[in-house]
């Protein structure tokens, strides 16, 4: 509709705008299914009791009146969206003997992974690659090869020194974990 | 009661004890040095580390560990201009500021001995008011539980600054992920998928890495800032100038940090905004304020550590943890079997009074080895944020598993590290989900029997006068900051700048 022909920055503008709208109204959507499983599970019973349902309901119609007024303010105003001062998170250091580190490691790197998003990703999807892989390689082979991996394939760092800095990770990991604490870590599956 | 006291202080001060919370102190000053990751993240991180100790050692250790990442923070905050924390924020306006004048060692030594001073001050004033708070609490019924919890968590989303929208929105979220497993009174699986492991609930301390340690090394991961500009640390011990002018802030930032601690959701953040606010009203030269002010490092630092103080009242006697540390501490007393609560100090006295007496040990840790021992954890921050990152997720994702041996919990911290990230992104604050997780637990069993012994009539809330209370207060703690600041927005034309903002 607006978008057929429309001035590529009034396209852009658009686009922006519904990226900063859009968690909210994830957010106010998983309000709602959780409202609607908890009108299954039930309010109240016929003698004014409490049932399963009332308590989730309350808190997913709180959810949905909150994220959906955020979800407003996001698509009605200018300045929104994004990370704001005084959200909880620490202030932003003002420069002065600071300097900004690359994205990547020593090497360089891949130029799609400098983008922080594709890497703070990556960080994610190793936590899981650890965990997936942790049930056949057991856990601490499967934390040296995500740190072995994250170390020369995403900071470019030498084979040479990624290994020394994972196998000395993982050397102390066993120490505190599996010697110290008797932590039973899930062992090597493979060819058992 | 002296006596209690005096087996507390045999039972915590043991060369066991006495070694774990030096460890305690220094692992947890480790990871507040680290920008973004606090003492909850810090606390839940190392909890996996104490569980095979005695529960009061393991508590002991624990508190070092939230004493030493206050300090690791502040350190962050004056080296480098990235505070550790948000409660550290503050001191980054003076305290870098000395610190590029050449007098860091100055401004950490100040750091230390306020926090210390202010520690030590106020454990008296704790071990005064958790017997008064506990004989108090005693008249809590359902009702006053529930009514109690929906305070501490419309004051999170009234008190702690920034949207209280998307705060309540987090709250809210917080106590749908409290409802996940079997329902208390019907014993219905809710939310559960089918999975067998989501009976039980949510893990909380699976739930803390996921959202605060996995999400935060996510978002950092591609933005961090090395500290290639590293202050130099040269003589630790501040000149009797600087403490004759501390000695004032100190004891006002002790007292009024102890009390905006124990309010549930303020915290040590707000105390130490607050402090600097107070010092720089009452002050006669305002404009050294922001330039290098002993003060604006002083008067923040102790409100800082002794909020920590503060806040351990409302979880001792009523249960209730009032940020999302106690929250992680109130998961590690449940997995050591401890239920704190109005009868936690009669119950188990020996746990109680052996825990505060350890506090004294902890702040004498943070003195006699956390100063000396400031240049060489300065170093740690020259060390390339790209070896620690990975190190952080692996710890994390192990730590998750060795809490309950449960490889399903690294599952949970991933799924939320996912959904702390996205949040992050979107700008929502984390801590009010962690409340409202663990706030949700305790509210709906409070609510089930609330609605059974009135038959339903929910009115029965406002018979009663604890509970009435409560509600009310809850209506006014979000009510009012609202009101205020539309006040405030309509006579400000122009955003004032942060100096000006903490002055209110």
């Amino acid at each position: 509709m607006h978008s057929v022909g429309a001035p590529p920055q009034f396209r852009h503008r658009v686009v922006r705008r519904c990226v900063l709208v859009l968690p909210h109204l994830l957010l106010a959507a998983a309000g709602t299914v959780v409202l609607l499983v908890s009108l299954d599970y039930g309010w109240f019973a016929p003698g004014g009791r409490t049932q399963p349902g009332l308590f989730p309901g309350i808190a997913a119609v709180l959810l949905i009146a909150c994220a959906g007024s955020e979800a407003v303010r996001a698509g009605v105003t200018r300045r929104q969206g994004g990370l704001q001062a005084g959200d909880g998170r620490p202030a932003e250091p003002r420069g002065e003997g600071i300097q900004e580190r690359r994205l990547t490691g020593p090497g360089g790197g891949i130029a799609l992974l400098q983008t922080p998003a594709a890497k703070s990703l990556a960080v994610l999807g190793v936590a899981a690659v650890i965990v997936l892989l942790s049930g056949v390689l057991g856990l601490l082979l499967s934390i040296a090869i995500a740190l072995l991996g994250l170390l020369v394939g995403f900071e470019r760092v030498s084979l040479l020194r990624a290994a020394v800095v994972t196998a000395l990770a993982v050397l102390a990991m066993w120490l505190v974990f599996d010697y110290a604490l008797n932590v039973p870590l899930p062992p090597l599956q493979l060819g058992r | 009661m002296l006596e209690l006291i005096q087996q507390g202080f045999a039972d915590a001060f043991t060369l066991t004890n006495i070694g774990f919370v030096l460890l305690g102190v220094l692992l947890g000053t480790v990871i507040g040095l680290l920008p973004g990751l606090g003492s909850a993240t810090g606390v839940a991180i190392l909890l996996p580390v104490t569980l095979s100790q005695e529960p009061l050692t393991a508590l002991i250790m624990l508190a070092g560990i939230y004493y030493g990442s206050q300090f690791g923070a502040s350190i962050t905050a004056i080296l480098i201009n990235t505070p550790g924390d948000a409660a550290s924020a503050v001191v980054t306006l003076d305290g870098y500021t000395l610190a590029r004048r050449g007098r860091a060692g100055a401004a950490i030594g100040i750091s230390a001995i306020s926090s210390f001073a202010a520690g030590t001050l106020t454990i008296p004033l704790l071990m005064i008011f958790l017997p008064f708070l506990s004989s108090f609490a005693l008249r809590f019924g359902a009702p006053e539980q529930f009514a109690l919890a929906l305070f501490a968590l419309a004051a999170v989303a009234g008190l702690a600054g920034g949207h209280p929208a998307r705060s309540l929105a987090m709250t809210a979220l917080g106590l749908i992920f409290a409802t996940v497993g079997l329902d208390p009174a019907s014993g219905l699986q809710r939310f559960t998928f089918n999975i067998a492991d989501l009976a039980v609930g949510l893990d909380l301390v699976a739930v803390i890495i996921g959202l605060f340690a996995l999400s935060e090394v996510a978002a950092q991961a591609g933005q961090v800032r090395a500290a290639s500009g590293l202050a130099r640390i040269h003589g630790l011990w501040p000149v009797r100038q600087d403490l004759r002018a501390a000695a004032g802030p100190i004891g006002r930032g002790a007292v009024l940090g102890f009390f905006v601690g124990a309010l549930p959701g303020a915290g040590a953040t707000v105390a130490s905004f607050m402090s600097y606010g107070m010092e720089r009203r009452i002050s006669r030269t305002k404009e050294r304020f922001g330039k290098g002010a002993i003060e604006g490092i002083a008067g923040p630092e102790a409100a800082n550590n002794s909020a920590v103080n503060g806040a351990f009242a409302p979880l001792l006697t009523l249960g209730v943890p009032g940020s999302a540390t106690t929250a992680v501490l109130l998961g590690a007393f449940l997995i050591f079997g401890i239920t704190p609560g109005p009868l936690f100090m009669t119950d188990r006295p020996e746990i109680a009074w052996g825990l505060i007496a350890s506090f004294y040990l902890g702040n004498i840790a943070l003195l006699v080895l956390n100063l000396p021992m400031a240049p060489v954890f300065a170093q740690i921050l020259r060390i390339p944020y790209y070896y620690l990152y990975p190190l952080i997720v692996a710890i994390g994702v192990l730590g998750a598993y060795a809490t309950a041996n449960n490889p399903f919990h690294m599952w949970t911290t991933v799924a939320f590290g996912l959904v702390g990230y996205g949040l992050l992104k979107a700008g929502y604050p984390l801590m009010p989900v962690i409340l409202g997780l663990v706030l949700g637990q305790i509210m709906e069993p409070a609510l089930t029997r609330t609605s059974q012994m009135s038959g339903g009539n929910l009115l029965i809330f406002l018979e009663r006068p604890i509970s009435a209370a409560f509600i009310v207060a809850s209506v006014l703690v979000l009510v009012v900051p609202w009101l205020w600041g539309m006040a405030r927005r309509s006579r400000v034309a122009t955003p004032p700048d942060l100096v000006k903002t903490l002055d209110e």
